[in-house]
């Protein structure tokens, strides 16, 4: 347990300087388009007010106000970088060991004890680095709001209520369960991801890339063969094909584990 | 005794690296694999420490199936690049309940490191014998050495070779893999001769010398030669 | 520590950030609703099954379900309740009925807390489900098609009403989506009588009612050579058929024929302009009636929720200040049967009517 906590530690420590700068540009260009927002639109009003010679509240009439919901319309393009970023962060992780002046992945695989913990460690930063992400993001929006409300003329603001885009409710459905459903899924897809890598590490060439080929032939044979079986049989209620589903999630989310602490002790190769 | 046991190992339909490799490595001794390049010397001591899969084969350290008996120096740096060398030296100290410090702190003395020095920036030959140090320092009876005399210098080869007569030898069992055979020729005790994946002869040096009058480099050249 | 900083480092956040999330989920107002009676008993008949269903807008997704009686049900949904949410009122069915009920070919009616399902998996029988709210038992019937059923292609089955032990069902074809019949089955001796109704089979029907053996209804047919089509009302006892003329327009509406046979009620509702329409079944009398009825739509041009249904008119308003007006109309007599306000103490703007559900 010490020994797993000390790797997953060392990981972080390597992606140290990488999760900051993401996290700082991050806020920081979130916090920027609202605050750029915020000036565009009075711009706008008083363009507008020049051009059509209208006082201040006709042209407001006109341009409508603003809600920070609109203020924070690019959050969901940031967020989508975010998450693209995050899935680079799940495949250098593994790939850094064997790339590069050093091979870290020879003192990881002669480590005393059970290799799982060389797996459980990169997952686990995964983990803490996704559920930071999320609440942190939470954090900005709060933080982007005050600086909305702050910045923007009482006449111009369309409510001092926070409201949320369309793809940000998605995220923030103001339910700790769905953080919890939206984690799980955030670590299934790096699961599979790991799964697909140390599939390449341990095969490599041809037939790492035939393995990788097979294992999502199989994910998808398994969701649309699934689906159709359900569909064709069509005995099942709605919550009984729910609960099928989840079940399947749950046993094929432990198969990319198993699989990859079974190639790591067995198959994998410096 | 380190015992490996019918070691094969093959690459998709290639010609096999190693067609079932067996010898053994004495404690107290050390013994030298001796090969032309891509013969799988290194192979076979990453097999060994369990960093390559093998199609067949055993390794027995004393009769049990356990790694935590052999320590084992690859020729290439292990620690992650921004660390120092005090920080391997922590890092050691943290994952292995058989690090010794004190010797670390003796070789460290004896080979002139710093613990400050970033180890990715030092030169090739403080950079082998840092790697002797990760490797001395463990309390394991069984040693792996992949090309440690590679690349570097006369004098710190002399330093290197110097560790292989010195007490920290006692009660080990070396097995190397290297091409500077005159340098340390005096040292070898026995000499396990590789090739096309097969071993092909073996020798106590000792032996070789006083009963067939070869020295290790006239072996050499008669087994590869042919 | 040294050896777990960064670990801890991103613990922390983890915690500390979503605890500010938590927070704030707590910090949210939901809706407070309680309900003032205006006029008549929340626990009259027509009034008890009433439920209004309001729905939050706001960031929390929060559903509520008001009874007159001031009795209140919130729900907040998430993905995983989503995925188990029953999508039929039948939640607390057997399972079998609740399969059966699935099948593409199976239509349902509820009255008096029973719920008819029918549907025919070929043309050669019918199946008939039907299940009490609150009981195990599903009683289950299968049915030869009668001869003319048999003519049609794929049958939808359509359960109208249960009128004594007979339920009155109509059927049609699905692949020429014409050719109505109406059929009777009795329940208690398993037998099916089909009414004719002098249509040809090429009409769409609509029931609009049955009282006494005596079926309302309308067709639409089609003006030969162009692409208008009539309503025509007629009504029938299964031998004689006549044509009800009077009644300009009413398949725009709600219409159903009243409760003692004697009214058609066409009910139409736009917004402001809560109209109906009494049409008298024997002198062919028409009468206009209206009340006035104070609805402030919400933003996103929501608040009201107005149906007809046994012959009472159900109809919620939202008026100013968070506040919900419903009322029971007798549309024969022009009463309010049951007048009440559902207000929400917290005035929240997020919160939008659905409708209205009737038991």
């Amino acid at each position: 347990m010490k020994q797993y906590l000390m790797l997953t530690n060392e990981e972080l420590k390597r992606s140290w300087k990488m999760i900051i700068s993401i996290i700082l540009a991050m806020a920081g260009i979130e916090i920027l388009t609202v605050v750029g927002r915020v000036i565009y639109h009075e711009r706008q009003v008083q363009e507008y007010m020049s051009y059509a010679k209208v006082s201040e509240s006709d042209a407001i009439r006109t341009i409508e106000k603003l809600s920070f919901e609109q203020a924070s319309s690019y959050f969901s393009y940031i967020i989508l970088i975010g998450v693209a970023l995050v899935l680079l962060y799940a495949v250098q992780i593994w790939y850094r060991d064997w790339l590069g002046e050093s091979k870290y992945i020879y003192r990881l695989l002669l480590l005393p004890g059970n290799r799982a913990k060389i797996f459980f460690a990169k997952f686990t930063s995964l983990a803490l680095v996704i559920i930071s992400f999320i609440g942190l993001q939470w954090v900005v929006i709060q933080l982007s709001f005050v600086i909305f409300n702050w910045m923007i003329k009482d006449d111009y603001r369309a409510t001092s209520t926070l409201g949320l885009s369309r793809t940000l409710k998605q995220l923030y459905t103001m339910n700790l369960v769905d953080v919890l459903v939206i984690v799980t899924l955030a670590l299934f897809t790096v699961s599979f991801l790991f799964m697909l890598i140390l599939l390449e590490r341990s095969y490599r060439k041809t037939k790492g890339l035939l393995f990788i080929v097979l294992e999502v032939i199989a994910i998808v044979v398994i969701m649309m063969g699934g689906m159709y079986i359900i569909e064709t049989l069509d005995i099942f209620l709605s919550q009984e094909i729910s609960a099928i589903m989840i079940a399947i999630f749950v046993l094929y989310f432990i198969y990319t584990i198993w699989k990859s602490l079974r190639l790591l002790k067995w198959k994998i190769s410096v | 005794m380190l015992e490996v046991h019918g070691l094969k190992k093959r690459y998709g339909r290639k010609k096999p690296i190693l067609e079932g490799v067996s010898f053994s490595v004495r404690p107290d001794s050390i013994t030298c694999l001796i090969g032309l390049n891509g013969e799988g010397k290194s192979t076979i001591l990453k097999a060994i420490m369990g960093l390559v899969p093998v199609d067949a084969g055993t390794v027995l350290v004393d009769g049990e199936v356990s790694r935590d008996k052999i320590a084992f120096v690859p020729d290439l740096q292990t620690m992650p690049g921004y660390m120092t060398i005090g920080d391997a030296l922590l890092y050691m100290n943290d994952y292995y309940p058989d690090w010794n410090p004190k010797v670390a702190e003796e070789l460290m003395g004896l080979f002139k490191l710093l613990t400050t020095d970033k180890i990715l920036e030092l030169s090739k030959g403080n950079q082998a014998k840092f790697s002797l140090v990760l490797g001395f320092a463990l309390d394991r009876p069984y040693l792996l050495l992949d090309e440690p005399f590679a690349g570097i210098d006369l004098f710190t080869k002399e330093q290197i070779a110097w560790i292989f007569s010195s007490h920290y030898m006692e009660g080990r069992g070396i097995l190397m893999t290297t091409h500077e055979i005159i340098e340390i020729e005096h040292l070898i005790d026995r000499v396990v001769f590789l090739q096309d994946g097969r071993i092909i002869d073996e020798h106590d040096t000792e032996e070789m010398r006083e009963v067939y009058g070869k020295s290790v480099q006239d072996r050499m050249r008669e087994v590869y030669q042919r | 520590m040294r050896k777990f900083k960064f670990v801890v480092i991103l613990a922390v956040v983890s915690v500390l950030t979503l605890g500010i999330y938590t927070v704030f989920i707590q910090s949210i107002e939901e809706s407070d609703f309680t309900v003032e009676t205006i006029k008549g008993n929340p626990k009259q008949p027509e009034v008890r099954s009433i439920q209004a269903e309001l729905y939050d807008n706001g960031l929390k997704d929060v559903d509520y379900n008001v009874e007159l009686d001031g009795h209140v049900q919130k729900k907040t949904n998430n993905f995983i309740s989503d995925l188990f949410e029953n999508p039929s009122e039948e939640k607390r069915a057997p399972a079998d009925f609740r399969r059966f009920i699935r099948s593409d070919y199976v239509t349902m009616l509820k009255q008096d807390g029973i719920s008819y399902a029918m549907g025919a998996p070929d043309n050669t029988k019918w199946e008939l489900q039907y299940w009490e709210e609150g009981k195990q038992r599903v009683v289950k019937k299968i049915f030869p098609a009668p001869a003319e059923a048999r003519k049609l292609g794929e049958t939808q089955i359509t359960p109208y009403k249960k009128i004594g032990d007979s339920l009155y069902v109509t059927i049609y074809d699905l692949q020429t989506e014409v050719g109505t019949q109406l059929y009777k089955i009795d329940l208690k001796g398993d037998s099916i009588q089909k009414i004719n109704l002098s249509v040809s089979s090429q009409d769409e029907i609509s029931l609009l009612g049955i009282h006494n053996e005596v079926i309302v209804y309308y067709v639409m047919e089609n003006i030969n050579g162009t692409d208008v089509s009539k309503e025509k009302l007629y009504m029938s006892n299964g031998k004689t058929t006549k044509r009800l003329k009077g009644l300009k327009s009413f398949s725009n509406g709600q219409t159903e024929l009243s409760a003692d046979g004697s009214k058609l009620i066409v009910l139409e509702r736009e917004m402001n302009d809560f109209n109906w329409t009494l049409y008298d079944i024997k002198t062919k009398q028409v009468e206009k009636h209206s009340m006035d009825i104070p609805l402030v739509t919400d933003e996103f041009g929501l608040g009201e929720y107005t149906t007809l249904k046994d012959g009472l008119i159900y109809t919620a308003n939202r008026l100013n200040d968070g506040i919900y007006n419903v009322r029971v109309i007798d549309p024969l007599s022009d009463r309010i049967l049951y007048e009440g306000n559902i207000k929400d103490k917290l005035k929240r703007e997020e919160t939008s009517l659905n409708g209205l559900v009737l038991k």
